[in-house]
């Protein structure tokens, strides 16, 4: 495999300079800076405002590379956005500083091809272009060892996969949504150019995402994950239904208390998500309406190679970038014998028409391998419903998907709504009721005896 | 390495650790310098570095001696700075440094002590840095960091060149080009 493309400002990976064997650039152009790692110049680069960024370019060919690094161009344009008003749109302008500069000039000067630098040599800063520019290789996307089935019952799916809890592709169920062949690009465009989406922390109009899509360099791209797009557009809300295997919501008794449950997805090719649990022990279910996504999971017991989590389970040390995963752990662990993930480890290409299972406490990482759009939803069934209120009873601090005042109400308001359905005067699904029932009757015995024991040791 | 007994010059530091309340271990680590000097220290005060607690042995039993914890790559002066740190950041925890500097001047930035604590020498500022990163203080990491920022702020290119040792590489028209592109931070 040989990287050929070289990098816009002419950056060097760090292993060139023992090849060349000249690092006065560095020495020269950094001077005293010159002995701290290239991680801590970004550091305290990262105190700048964007008129000092800009103006370190001009100290030196180091600085000029250090000043010009998209990464900090993005911080500075959503610190910009965020503290100007409360939901400002981006209008990317083909990178980030000069995105910034046409936010804070009336007439943005022309900007210049990048002035080529000899013999500068950084791992730090060559990253990015190589995760952007890097191919996403055939190996990557061979193995399909999740199945796939068409005509699933809602008792068979219980029990083939919702109870043993494994993941499995259903084949017949998106190409019967009206969003199937319908949504794409243009039409999106189209039909819903003015629509507020937000992406990473920061909105967009569907015009503006679709052009940033378009026009970005990023190694993390961002990417549309929508939690309010049923509720503000009734249109696309229409297009799509919630899989009869999947239809339990149980949450859906909190009414507009609950946690946050369907996002509408939409990314470039390589955006996607880094390996994760999903929120508050729920399942889901990820439906592709245009593009494909690879995905990589492993099993509740199972932590991926390359992924540290806190053990408070709040916090999580992993490769930012989906790409830096799959070049560093992948493979090497795809081709050990020995390796303890061989045979834990699923995967497979989800394309336009299909869904994915993803049961609850299920380790994923997700790859768009094309401009994707996705649908996806959490929910809690009557299969799963023991392990959300064992959630929320022990973990408490590691809710999400709701503001941090109502998080620690949760468990006790879930389990006044489920009472509530248990003993309702209406006949409606009688089968449900029971097993809530016996599910909630259960967890309340455990939880006694749970603390009965507690205070015995105590 | 051999280890020798912190001299006179750090006794002031001693007689501090003993005083500290000690809420959770009466334990103490003994941090030792590149030179070999050592250092005792309240096991909380040392565990603000992160590559500190990873190499504390948590099996010693509780009256055993002070464990030691080498650390080759600090020198006994930024040692003693790094630690006077630590405690002070036990006992007032640093604020958040706001990003961008809202000042050129750190006082305006930080509490106090702190803001004094890096009024040091460029030199002696380079090496807590260093210290801060290998020791993996992440505070102490930031106020240092924050500190080189703000005497960059505000300075023209020749002063900042001159105050760091840095050589202008660019050719005049090079120069020319990149001003003209940044001619937008001119605009009111």
């Amino acid at each position: 495999f040989s990287f050929t493309m070289s990098h816009p400002y002419g950056i060097k990976p760090l292993g060139m300079c023992y090849i060349e064997g000249n690092d006065q650039c560095r020495r020269n152009g950094l001077g005293n800076f010159s002995k701290l790692n290239d991680e801590t110049l970004l550091n305290i680069f990262s105190y700048f405002g964007g008129k000092t960024l800009a103006k370190m370019a001009v100290i030196s060919k180091a600085f000029y590379v250090f000043s010009h690094f998209e990464e900090l161009w993005k911080v500075q344009v959503i610190e910009l956005l965020t503290s100007k008003n409360d939901s400002p749109t981006i209008n990317f302008n083909k990178s980030w500083r000069s995105t910034f500069i046409s936010l804070c000039s009336k007439h943005p000067p022309p900007l210049h091809n990048p002035i080529q630098i000899k013999n500068f040599y950084s791992d730090v800063l060559y990253q990015p272009f190589l995760c952007f520019n890097s191919p996403v290789k055939a190996e990557y996307l061979t193995t399909e060892n999740i199945d796939r089935v068409s005509d699933l019952s809602r008792d068979k799916f219980i029990t083939m996969y919702e109870i043993p809890n494994k993941p499995v592709i259903l084949t017949d169920v998106v190409n019967r949504w009206k969003a199937a062949g319908k949504w794409d690009e243009e039409f999106l465009e189209t039909f819903h150019g003015e629509m507020k989406v937000h992406a990473g922390g920061v909105n967009f109009t569907m015009k503006s995402y679709l052009k940033y899509a378009e026009e970005m360099k990023d190694d993390v791209p961002l990417y549309v994950f929508d939690k309010k797009f049923a509720s503000k557009n009734q249109s696309l809300r229409d297009d799509y239904f919630v899989p009869e295997v999947f239809s339990d919501d149980l949450f859906g008794l909190l009414g507009d208390e609950r946690p946050d449950f369907r996002w509408l997805i939409i990314g470039p090719k390589k955006s996607g998500s880094s390996f994760h649990i999903d929120p508050n022990g729920t399942s889901a279910w990820n439906a592709v309406i245009k593009g494909a996504k690879k995905w990589v999971l492993f099993p509740p017991s199972c932590v991926p190679p390359g992924i540290h989590p806190s053990t408070d389970g709040l916090d999580l040390a992993a490769p930012v970038s989906i790409m830096e995963w799959f070049m560093n752990y992948y493979q090497t662990h795809k081709q050990k014998n020995s390796s303890k993930f061989k045979g834990k480890m699923l995967e497979c290409v989800v394309k336009e028409g299909e869904v994915l299972f993803v049961p609850r406490g299920w380790w994923h990482c997700v790859l768009n391998l094309d401009f994707t759009i996705a649908i996806t939803q959490n929910f809690v069934s009557r299969v799963n419903l023991s392990y959300i209120l064992n959630f929320l009873r022990d973990n408490p601090s590691n809710i999400s998907g709701l503001p941090l005042s109502e998080r620690p109400l949760l468990y006790e308001k879930f389990l006044g709504e489920l009472k509530s359905f248990v003993e309702g005067k209406n006949s409606s699904d009688t089968i449900l009721r029971n097993e809530v029932r016996r599910t909630v009757e259960n967890h309340r015995k455990k939880s006694k005896t749970e603390r009965k024991e507690k205070k015995e040791q105590a | 390495y051999t280890t020798r007994q912190h001299n006179l010059a750090n006794f002031s530091i001693r007689i501090i650790s003993e005083m500290v309340e000690t809420p959770k271990s009466t334990k103490t680590l003994s941090l030792v310098s590149q030179e070999g000097d050592c250092y005792d220290v309240p096991i909380e005060v040392a565990k603000m570095s992160e590559l500190v607690k990873t190499m504390i042995d948590n099996d010693l039993e509780d009256d055993a001696e002070a464990q030691e914890i080498p650390l080759p790559n600090v020198r006994s002066h930024t040692l003693v700075k790094v630690i006077e740190f630590c405690k002070q950041n036990t006992e007032d925890p640093m604020n958040d440094i706001e990003k961008p500097l809202k000042s050129a001047n750190i006082h305006e930035v930080v509490q106090e002590w702190y803001a004094n604590f890096v009024q040091v020498e460029q030199e002696h500022l380079f090496e807590l840095i260093l210290a801060g990163n290998y020791m993996d203080i992440k505070p102490l990491l930031d106020l240092t960091c924050a500190t080189v920022a703000s005497m960059i702020k505000g300075k023209t290119p020749e002063e900042i060149r001159k105050t760091f040792n840095i050589v202008n590489d660019f050719t005049p028209e090079e120069e020319a080009r990149i001003r003209e592109e940044n001619k937008w931070c001119e605009e009111v």
